[in-house]
């Protein structure tokens, strides 16, 4: 199945085969803004609304109109979610504009733990060997224990501006884009940092990791590639359009959505515009 | 960004966001205070245009005089016109060049507000490019919208702010506006009393209430220092300038 999230509140579950709507949620009338992306993880849906809620839905719903809640109520933050979940194990960990990194029991929706920074948390985290990872408003970047909620390291310096897009882990390193325009480089196991002055525009749109390369688009609408075996980038091609949503990839071909509501697909092998611009529907 | 952003815009939205941050995290106050900082600064040119305004108005009826006296010898009016300001210690200038510092000022924190009660992503982002890397700045964002019975960043749904923006404009119009013998002018302040109200009213109801805030707080300050320096003016009964006074006798 594929789900479709709106900014108008509802989600959609459609069949991969004929693209046919199997379920929407809620059958009627809608829920706050969703901004992040659903998640799905065992047979289960997970989704933040702008309302600072937290559901999950039992996916397998169809010829029903509407899923079945998966918790007896939904999970309460402080504030907005604009952060799409993740998930290990029976843990479910989102992030809060209340400043909170939160772990809820899959099982039950209750809260497992939850680490305070001094800002929004936006970015959905990176799990691995029992240890969270995640950026902050506050432009600093965690390391936090799965289990416990516990730090394990923050990073020493700030970061110019706010983690906004997701971090990718390249091997035993995290590569953070910013706002700033830069991207940080973190040592999993102690935090060290390096920056990659890549753009003077901030990057928001979240960047994909094929083999190697890491994709990161600019919000100028440059896009480039970075190389994560020397850490040394290049530029792949100029939509000179704003680039917000986070990148795709399949293969050796990316997929960029432009401001002007615009599908550009790109080769990253050889650097060609494989297609586009492709009008999409509003 | 433009000059004007990092001149004007940039400072102010720095500053209403760390003033959000020692006002109990609360955007709704910071509106408040910055309304009644920036209205504090430029007293002293509100003063000189309120004075100015008042006494424009009240060299009026001499003017129509000289008008009516002149109607066939412009260049004459003119020099009459020049001297009468003169005599009243003012110039023409006097009403407009405050006004005319004043606006940057007023259109700055006006785009300042806007961009502090960012809601959506996109607004997020464009905000995230104006702050300055002071560690206070980072700490109280996002601001909280809500204050009082409104959230700041949409309509106020009970349509309260609306209908306090655009009466006490129009109180504030009202107190500044004084009757003119010239009725092609005396009909012009009355469509701007009524207009500049209703339209303002109608900006409340589509924009976020956060700008609705400081329409009501920039005329209530407004109203005040009208009244210091001027008196309830045009809201009070008045004869119109030049009118002729008819004692009655038994």
């Amino acid at each position: 199945m594929i789900f479709v999230t709106t900014f108008a509140g509802k989600v959609f579950a459609y069949d991969t085969e004929k693209a046919i709507q199997q379920w929407s949620y809620p059958e009627k009338g809608t829920l706050g803004s969703i901004v992040g992306g659903v998640f799905y993880y065992n047979g289960k849906v997970f989704f933040g609304t702008n309302d600072g809620k937290v559901y999950a839905l039992n996916a397998a719903a169809t010829g029903q109109l509407s899923p079945a809640a998966a918790w007896s109520s939904p999970f309460a933050t402080r504030e907005k979610i604009w952060s799409t979940p993740t998930a290990s194990g029976e843990t479910l960990f989102i992030g809060s504009f209340d400043k909170n990194m939160y772990a809820i029991n899959i099982s039950d929706g209750t809260e497992k733990w939850h680490f305070q920074t001094e800002g929004a948390i936006i970015n959905t985290p990176i799990i691995k060997d029992g240890v969270v990872y995640f950026g902050s408003f506050d432009r600093y970047f965690y390391a936090v224990n799965a289990q416990t909620g516990q730090l394990v390291w923050k990073s020493q310096e700030p970061a110019g501006k706010w983690f906004w897009a997701n971090p990718v882990l390249v091997g035993s390193t995290i590569y953070a884009p910013n706002i700033d325009g830069k991207i940080y480089t973190f040592d999993i196991s102690n935090g060290n940092m390096t920056t990659m002055d890549i753009s003077a525009s901030p990057i928001s749109s979240s960047p994909v990791l094929i083999g190697s390369q890491l994709i990161v688009a600019a919000e100028n609408g440059k896009v480039w590639s970075i190389d994560t075996t020397k850490n040394s980038f290049k530029m792949l091609i100029d939509y000179q359009k704003k680039v917000y949503a986070p990148l795709s990839a399949r293969q050796n071909i990316i997929y960029a959505i432009t401001v002007d509501n615009n599908i550009h697909a790109l080769n990253t092998e050889s650097g060609l515009d494989l297609w586009g611009p492709v009008a999409l529907g509003n | 960004m433009s000059w004007w952003d990092i001149v004007a815009i940039q400072p102010m939205t720095n500053i209403l966001i760390v003033l959000s941050h020692f006002l109990f995290n609360n955007s709704g106050l910071a509106i408040i205070a910055i309304t009644i900082a920036v209205n504090l600064i430029i007293l002293p040119l509100t003063m000189k245009q309120i004075k100015s305004s008042k006494a424009m108005q009240d060299i009026q009826p001499k003017l129509l005089e000289l008008q009516k006296k002149y109607a066939k010898d412009k260049q004459k009016f003119a020099q009459e016109q020049m001297k009468l300001y003169k005599e009243a210690g003012m110039s023409p200038a006097g009403c407009l060049l405050p006004m005319l510092i004043q606006m940057p000022i007023w259109f700055a924190l006006y785009q300042s507000v806007i961009k502090m009660l960012a809601a959506t992503p996109e607004q997020f982002l464009d905000l995230g490019r104006y702050l300055y890397s002071w560690s206070q700045v980072f700490s109280v964002l996002p601001l909280s919208n809500q204050f009082l019975w409104f959230d700041l960043s949409i309509p106020d749904a009970y349509l309260i702010l609306p209908i306090l923006t655009g009466a006490t404009m129009w109180v504030q119009q009202k107190m500044s506006t004084m009757p003119s013998p010239d009725p092609k002018q005396q009909s012009q302040s009355q469509m701007m009393l009524w207009m500049m109200p209703l339209m303002f009213t109608f900006f409340s109801l589509q924009f976020a209430s956060g700008l609705a805030l400081y329409w009501v707080v920039s005329s209530i300050i407004r109203i005040a220092i009208q009244y210091f320096v001027a008196g309830w003016g045009g809201l009070l009964p008045q004869k119109t300038p030049g009118q002729a006074v008819v004692k009655k006798t038994t």
